[in-house]
C-alpha cells in the first residue's frame, strides 16, 4: 500500500521528466545518431525560439488570459530587424536593429493587454485582432518581400556559439532564469498567480490587477520580439510570412508543462519540460524519418498523451 | 502659407496617385475603353464570330494576388494585353479562397466575356466553374494548374513533373549516381509536392539503384521549419551528398544548416522556383541549383492562346512553358 | 412522541457508512422522518450532515447501510432517481442559469410537465410560474430574467423549485442564509404549509432561533457520528451546542468590554445613485459598531465604496480627522482599512493558492528585500498569525481550498491581521461557519477592539449584532433610519428600525 503511494507520489512529481528520459532512450535506442553532441545541441538550438515564447506564454496563462498573437508579433520582429538593418547598412552596430524589434512587438503587445485589462475585450479575441494586425504590419513594412540578412553581427546571435553551446540556447536559459526567478521570489510574480487565481479577491487585497496584467502582455510582447530576432538571426531573413501557428506550440508547451489554461496555477520548470518534449517530437521523428504524413498525428497524440498523464496523476491526489 | 498650401496639394496628389497605382493593377483596364467597349458590344450582335478588328474582352481568375508567383502571371497578361490594341483584360483576385474564385467565374459569364483564363485554387474545386463555362460555351485557358475537370481548351503551364525531373538529373550528374540524398517536401498534398517528388523519381531515384533516399519529410515551404529538419539530417546521415528541396525558401533554410554544419563542400543543396535570393546563392556557389519557372511566359502564352481560340484558330491542349535550370553559369541572366 | 414511533417513518436511513480515501466521514448514522414534520439536522461544519444528505441525494454512494422509503428500501443512484422517488433539495451554493427566466429555472429539464410532447408551451410554464410566485410573494414576473435578481430572490426561487416538484421529502440546506427576516417568515409559513400537506422536511442550519421556531425533531451528528435524535421539547439550547460542539459553550458572544477612543472613521453624506442615500456615520477606536438591516438594504455596497471594490457619487470620508480620498482598494489599504467579504470565495480568497500567499498578498511589500520575496520571514510571520488564530491545517503550503469554510474565514481575517489595521469591516463574517468556528472569530474581533481596531460589522443575524455591538446603525432602502447603543437595543427595536421606522417617530 505504502509501495503503491509512493510509485503514484513519484510520478506525480517527476512524471514529466519520466515522460521525457523515456522518450530520450526510446529514440536514442531507435537513432544511434540521437545521442550526438550535435544533436543535443540542435535540439537545444531549435526549441529556444519556442522557448522563450513559452516562457511568456506560461505567465499570460496564469493570470488567466492567452495570446494568439505571438506567431505574427515573431514575424514583425524579423521584419523591423530587416527594416532598421536595410536603412543603417555599412555600420556593423546591429543594437538599434534589435531594440527596435524588441520595443515595437512590446508596444503592440501592449495594446492587446490595455484591450483585454481595460476594455475587458476577452484575451482571445483581444489577441486574435492583434494577430491579424501584426501580420499585416509585417507585410506592410516588408512590402511582402522577406528582407534578407547580411550582416555578420546580427547572424552571430541565431548561429554563435559559446564554446560549443550555442548562443540561442543560452539566451533562452538565462531568460527562463531570469523569469523564474521573478515569478517565484518577487512581489510581481505573486501578484500574476493571485490575479489568475480570483482576480475579484486579488483586487480587493489591493493588487492593481489592471497593471499585472498589462506588464504580463508587455513581457510576452518583449520576449516574441526576442524570439523573432533570434529566429530572423538564425535563417538569415526577416520574412513577414513566416512563424505562422508558433503561438500553438508555445501554448502546447505549457500546457504540457502543466500550466492550467483557467489561471492560477503554473510553473516554468513545466514549461521547460514541455517546450523540451516538443521539440524532442520534432527531432526524434525526423530522425526516425517517420512519414510525413503521420509525423502529425504522432505528434498530437503524443501532446495529448502526456497531457493525459499529467492530469490524471494530478487528479488521483484530490 | 502657400508652401502649406502646396504641401497639402502635394501629399493629396500623392495619396491619391498611391491609391491609383495599387488599383491600376485591376481596375485601370476595365474602365477606361468604356466607350469602345459599347461600340464593340453592338458591333458584335451583328457578326458573332469576332474579327481581328473587334476589342476582345477576357476574364482573368487568378488564384491570389498576395503571393509572388500569381501576381507576377497575372502581370504578365496585364502588359502583354496592354500592348494589343484590341484586347481588353479584366483581372480577378480569388484571395486563395475556392467559393470567391467560383462566384467570380460566374459573373464572368454573366457578363458575357469572350474568354476566360482561369489560374485555379484548387483542383476539385473549381470544375463547377469548368462546367458552367462549357455550358455558356465561353472558352476556358487554364494557366499554372489544372483542375481535374478535364474539358477546358487549352492549359498552358509547366509540368511540376518536369521541375522534379531536372533537380533529379542535375543532381545525377553532380554525385556521379549513386550515394544517400534527401528529399525536402512542401505541404502534403498539394500538387506541387506530389509531382515534384514524381519528377525525382523519374529521373534519379528509380534509374539509379545506387541512389538511396535517406530521408523523406517535409518542412511546409518554410523556411525555418527547413533548418531545423536539414540540421537534424546532417547528424543522422553524416554521408548525406545532397538534399533536395521542392522550393527555394526550404532550399535556403537547409544551406544555412548546411553552411552551420561547415558540410558545404559535401553536401548539395538544391530548390525550385528562382527567387531573387536563391539566384543569388547560385550565383556565389552556396546553392547548387535553382528551377526557373517562366511566369512571364506562362502568363503570356495564357492569353495568346485565349485570343486564338476566340478569333476561331485551334490550339494545342496542352501548351507547356519549359523550366529552365538554373545553375552557376547562368544565373547572372535570372537576376 | 410514542406515537410517531409506531408509524412507519416516512424516510428511515440506517447504519449509514461512508469513506474518502480511507477517511471515513459517516460512522453508522441513523435517521428517521416523518410525514408532516420538519426533523432539524444540526452540526459542526464538516459532521457529515451534507455527506449524509448527498447521500440521500444520490449524489454519493454510500459504502454500506440501508434507506428505506415509506417502509420500502431503495437504491438511490443518482440525483435524477432521487427526484422520481420524491426527494428534492434545496441547496446551500446556488446554481442558477443566469440568462434563463425564471420559469426556465424552475421547470428545467421539467419543461414537458404540462403537456407531453417534447415541445417547451412556454405559456403554461409561464402562467404556473407566476402562480408560484406569487404563492409566496415574490414580486417577480416568470420571464424575468435570473441574473436581475438578488441573491435573497435567487434563493427564494429554488425553494420554490423545490417545492413545485411536490416532493414528500424536501432537504433544505441553509436555506435562509441569504434570506431577509420578511422573507424567512414567508418561508416558514411555505414550511407550515407543506407540512400540512404531509411533507417531511430535513432543515439544516446553524441557526438556532430558526431551529426552535420551525423544528419539531433534532438531530445531530458530530464527526460523523449519530449522537442524538430528540424531540425538540426536550432540548434547549445549551443542550443543543453541547451536543454539537461536544462542550459546553458558556457564552455564544464573548463580548468584553474595552476602551472606547477617540473617532478613527467617520463617512459624510455618502450617496450612490439607486443604491444608498446620505450615509453619515462614524466608528471609534477599539469600538465594534453593527450595521444591521434586511438583505438588500445597501449595507454592503455602501462598505464596498468605502473599500473602494465599489464607486460612490459624492461623500467624504476622513480617517483621524483628515479627510483621504479612496479611488481603489490599494487607496483604503493604504489608508489603513481592511475588509472581510461576506462572499470569501468571490472576495476573500484564491482558492488555488496556499494559505502561505493568501495571508501575506495585502502586505507583500512588507517582505520585500529590493525587488525579492523574503519567503523565511514571511511564513515566519504567515504561520505565526495563523497559529494565534487556531487555523486548521496541514501545513502553510496547502491550497485554501482545501480547508472548512471556518478555516478560510480565519485565512481571511489573518490577511489582515499581518498588518494591523486602523479600521477593520467585516461583512458576514460568520455565515455558514460552524459555532465552535463562531465563537473562535467573535473572541477575536474581542481581541482586536482591545487593540484599539475600530471595527465594523454587518450581520443579517440579529442576536449577533446585538451580542457582538457597542452600537448599532440600521438601514433601510439605501437609507440610515436608527442608531442604537448596545444598552438600548432589542430585537424588537433593532427589526423596527430595519423596516423603515423614522428615528424620530
Amino acid at each position: 500500500m505504502s509501495k503503491n503511494i509512493n510509485i503514484s507520489t513519484i510520478f506525480r512529481k517527476f512524471g514529466l521528466v519520466i515522460i521525457l528520459v523515456c522518450m530520450c532512450i526510446l529514440v536514442g535506442v531507435l537513432s544511434p545518431s540521437f545521442f550526438t553532441a550535435t544533436n543535443i545541441l540542435n535540439v537545444f538550438r531549435q526549441v529556444s525560439m519556442n522557448g522563450i515564447l513559452a516562457i511568456g506564454m506560461t505567465f499570460v496563462l496564469i493570470t488567466g488570459n492567452i495570446d494568439i498573437s505571438v506567431g505574427s508579433l515573431v514575424a514583425v520582429s524579423g521584419v523591423i530587424v530587416g527594416k532598421v538593418l536595410e536603412s543603417i547598412s555599412g555600420t556593423t552596430n546591429v543594437f538599434p536593429a534589435v531594440l527596435a524589434a524588441i520595443i515595437v512587438c512590446t508596444c503592440l503587445s501592449l495594446i492587446s493587454g490595455s484591450m483585454v485589462a481595460f476594455f475587458k475585450v476577452p484575451p482571445m479575441i483581444a489577441t486574435l485582432s492583434m494577430m491579424t494586425i501584426a501580420r499585416g504590419m509585417a507585410l506592410v513594412i516588408s512590402n511582402g518581400q522577406p528582407y534578407i540578412l547580411r550582416s555578420k553581427m546580427f547572424a552571430v546571435i541565431g548561429k554563435g556559439s559559446i564554446g560549443a553551446f550555442p548562443l540561442p540556447a543560452l539566451i533562452f536559459i538565462v531568460t527562463l532564469i531570469i523569469f523564474w526567478v521573478v515569478l517565484n521570489m518577487t512581489t510581481f510574480g505573486r501578484k500574476v498567480y493571485a490575479v489568475g487565481g480570483n482576480i475579484k479577491a486579488a483586487t480587493a487585497s489591493g493588487i492593481n490587477c489592471q497593471r499585472v496584467i498589462l506588464t504580463v502582455y508587455g513581457l510576452m510582447g518583449a520576449l516574441s520580439g526576442l524570439s523573432g530576432i533570434i529566429l530572423a538571426s538564425r535563417i538569415g531573413s526577416g520574412s513577414p510570412a513566416i512563424a505562422e501557428g508558433y503561438e500553438m506550440d508555445a501554448i502546447a508547451a505549457c500546457v504540457i508543462g502543466g500550466t492550467s489554461t483557467l489561471g492560477g496555477t503554473g510553473k516554468l520548470q513545466g514549461t521547460l519540460l514541455g517546450v523540451l518534449i516538443i521539440g524532442l517530437i520534432s527531432n526524434a521523428l525526423s530522425l526516425l524519418n517517420i512519414n510525413s504524413y503521420w509525423q502529425q498525428i504522432v505528434k498530437g497524440l503524443i501532446i495529448a498523451f502526456a497531457v493525459i498523464i499529467d492530469t490524471y496523476t494530478k487528479a488521483k491526489r484530490g | 502659407m502657400k508652401k502649406k498650401l502646396l504641401g497639402v496639394v502635394l501629399a493629396v496628389t500623392m495619396v491619391v496617385s498611391l491609391g491609383a497605382c495599387g488599383k491600376s493593377n485591376t481596375e485601370t483596364p476595365a474602365t477606361e475603353p468604356e466607350v469602345k467597349e459599347e461600340a464593340a458590344e453592338q458591333e458584335s450582335e451583328s457578326t458573332p464570330k469576332a474579327s481581328s478588328d473587334k476589342e476582345i474582352v477576357i476574364g482573368v481568375c487568378i488564384k491570389t494576388l498576395s503571393d509572388e508567383f500569381p501576381r507576377q502571371i497575372a502581370d504578365a497578361i496585364e502588359n502583354a494585353a496592354a500592348g494589343m490594341d484590341n484586347v481588353k483584360v479584366e483581372i480577378n483576385d480569388a484571395q486563395a479562397d475556392v467559393a470567391t474564385q467560383l462566384e467570380q467565374v460566374e459573373n464572368l459569364i454573366a457578363k458575357g466575356v469572350d474568354a476566360i483564363i482561369l489560374n485555379p485554387q484548387e483542383a476539385d474545386g473549381l470544375n463547377t466553374a469548368v462546367e458552367a463555362c462549357v455550358a455558356a460555351g465561353i472558352p476556358v485557358i487554364e494557366c499554372n494548374t489544372m483542375t481535374s475537370n478535364e474539358d477546358y481548351n487549352c492549359y498552358v503551364g509547366s509540368s511540376d513533373v518536369v521541375s522534379g525531373r531536372m533537380q533529379g538529373e542535375f543532381i545525377k550528374e553532380a554525385i556521379g549516381g549513386k550515394g544517400q540524398i534527401a528529399i525536402m517536401e512542401g505541404v502534403m498534398g498539394q500538387t506541387g509536392q506530389i509531382n515534384r517528388l514524381k519528377g525525382v523519381y523519374e529521373s534519379l531515384v528509380d534509374v539509379c539503384p545506387d541512389v538511396e533516399v535517406v530521408a523523406e519529410q517535409t518542412a511546409n515551404w518554410q523556411r525555418d521549419e527547413a533548418m531545423a529538419l536539414a540540421e537534424n539530417w546532417i547528424v543522422t546521415y553524416p554521408e548525406l551528398k545532397a538534399i533536395m528541396c521542392q522550393n527555394d525558401d526550404m532550399a535556403l533554410g537547409a544551406l544555412e544548416a548546411v553552411k552551420n554544419a561547415g558540410k558545404q563542400d559535401s553536401i548539395l543543396v538544391v530548390g525550385v522556383d528562382a527567387i531573387t535570393e536563391a539566384v543569388e546563392a547560385v550565383q556565389s556557389g552556396e546553392l547548387a541549383c535553382t528551377v526557373f519557372q517562366d511566369a512571364v511566359g506562362q502568363g503570356e502564352g495564357a492569353l495568346n492562346a485565349a485570343i486564338a481560340i476566340v478569333n476561331g484558330e485551334t490550339v494545342e491542349k496542352t501548351i507547356d512553358i519549359p523550366f529552365v535550370l538554373v545553375t552557376k553559369e547562368n544565373a547572372a541572366d535570372y537576376l | 412522541m410514542a406515537q410517531e414511533e409506531k408509524n412507519v417513518p416516512l424516510l428511515k436511513m440506517s447504519n449509514i457508512e461512508k469513506s474518502f480515501q480511507s477517511v471515513k466521514v459517516l460512522k453508522n448514522v441513523k435517521l428517521e422522518l416523518y410525514e408532516g414534520k420538519v426533523l432539524a439536522l444540526m452540526g459542526e461544519n464538516g459532521a457529515g450532515k451534507s455527506t449524509l444528505m448527498n447521500i440521500l441525494m444520490g449524489n454519493y454512494h454510500m459504502d454500506a447501510g440501508e434507506i428505506e422509503l415509506e417502509g420500502k428500501p431503495v437504491l438511490i443512484q443518482s440525483p435524477i432517481m432521487a427526484l422520481r422517488l420524491g426527494i428534492s433539495m434545496i441547496y446551500q451554493e446556488l446554481n442558477p442559469i443566469l440568462d434563463m427566466t425564471i420559469a426556465e429555472n424552475i421547470f428545467l429539464n421539467r419543461e414537458n410537465t404540462f403537456v407531453h410532447t417534447n415541445f417547451v408551451k412556454e405559456k403554461y410554464v409561464n402562467q404556473e410560474t407566476d402562480r408560484l410566485l406569487q404563492q409566496f410573494d415574490v414580486a417577480r414576473k416568470a420571464t424575468d430574467k435570473m441574473k436581475e435578481l438578488s441573491v435573497a430572490e435567487c434563493q427564494m426561487i429554488e425553494i420554490i423549485k423545490a417545492v413545485s416538484y411536490h416532493s414528500k421529502i424536501i432537504i433544505m440546506d441553509e436555506p435562509t442564509s441569504s434570506l431577509s427576516s420578511d422573507e424567512e417568515e414567508k418561508l416558514f409559513s411555505t414550511i407550515r404549509d407543506l407540512k400540512a400537506q404531509g411533507v417531511g422536511i430535513i432543515y439544516i442550519s446553524h441557526r438556532m432561533e430558526e431551529i426552535f421556531n420551525i423544528a419539531d425533531n433534532v438531530m445531530v451528528l458530530r464527526d460523523g457520528e449519530f449522537i442524538t435524535s430528540e424531540s425538540i421539547q426536550n432540548v434547549t439550547r445549551a443542550s443543543l451546542i453541547k451536543n454539537m460542539v461536544g462542550r459546553e459553550l458558556s457564552d455564544m458572544y464573548p463580548k468584553t468590554k474595552c476602551e472606547i477612543g477617540e473617532t478613527i472613521l467617520e463617512i459624510k453624506d455618502f450617496n450612490r445613485k439607486d443604491m444608498f442615500h446620505n450615509i453619515s456615520f462614524q466608528v471609534k477606536k477599539g469600538e465594534i459598531l453593527g450595521i444591521s438591516g434586511l438583505v438588500g438594504a445597501g449595507r454592503s455596497e455602501v462598505i464596498k465604496a468605502i473599500f473602494g471594490l465599489d464607486p460612490y457619487d459624492s461623500g467624504q470620508i476622513f480617517l483621524k480627522g483628515k479627510e483621504v480620498k479612496i479611488r481603489n482598494t490599494q487607496d483604503a489599504i493604504q489608508s489603513g482599512i481592511a475588509m472581510v467579504s461576506e462572499d470569501r470565495k468571490a472576495y476573500g480568497l484564491i482558492l488555488c493558492r496556499s494559505i502561505n500567499e493568501n495571508i501575506s498578498l495585502a502586505h507583500m511589500n512588507q517582505f520585500c528585500k529590493g525587488i525579492f520575496l523574503n519567503q523565511k520571514q514571511e511564513k515566519k510571520e504567515c504561520e505565526s498569525i495563523a497559529n494565534r488564530l487556531n487555523l486548521k491545517r496541514r501545513d502553510m503550503g496547502q491550497p485554501t481550498g482545501d480547508l472548512s469554510g471556518g478555516n478560510q474565514q480565519k485565512v481571511v481575517i489573518a490577511k489582515w491581521m499581518l498588518r494591523q489595521p486602523d479600521v477593520l469591516i467585516l461583512d458576514e463574517p460568520t455565515r455558514g461557519i460552524d459555532v465552535g468556528a463562531k465563537t473562535e472569530i467573535y473572541s477575536m474581533m474581542c481581541n482586536l477592539a482591545s487593540k484599539g481596531i475600530a471595527i465594523i460589522m454587518i450581520s443579517s443575524e440579529l442576536p449577533e449584532i446585538l451580542g457582538m455591538s457597542d452600537r448599532i446603525i440600521v438601514m433601510h432602502e439605501g437609507r440610515l433610519t436608527g442608531e442604537l447603543m448596545r444598552s438600548e437595543a432589542t430585537q424588537e427595536t433593532v427589526l423596527y428600525y430595519a423596516l423603515g421606522g423614522k428615528n424620530n417617530e
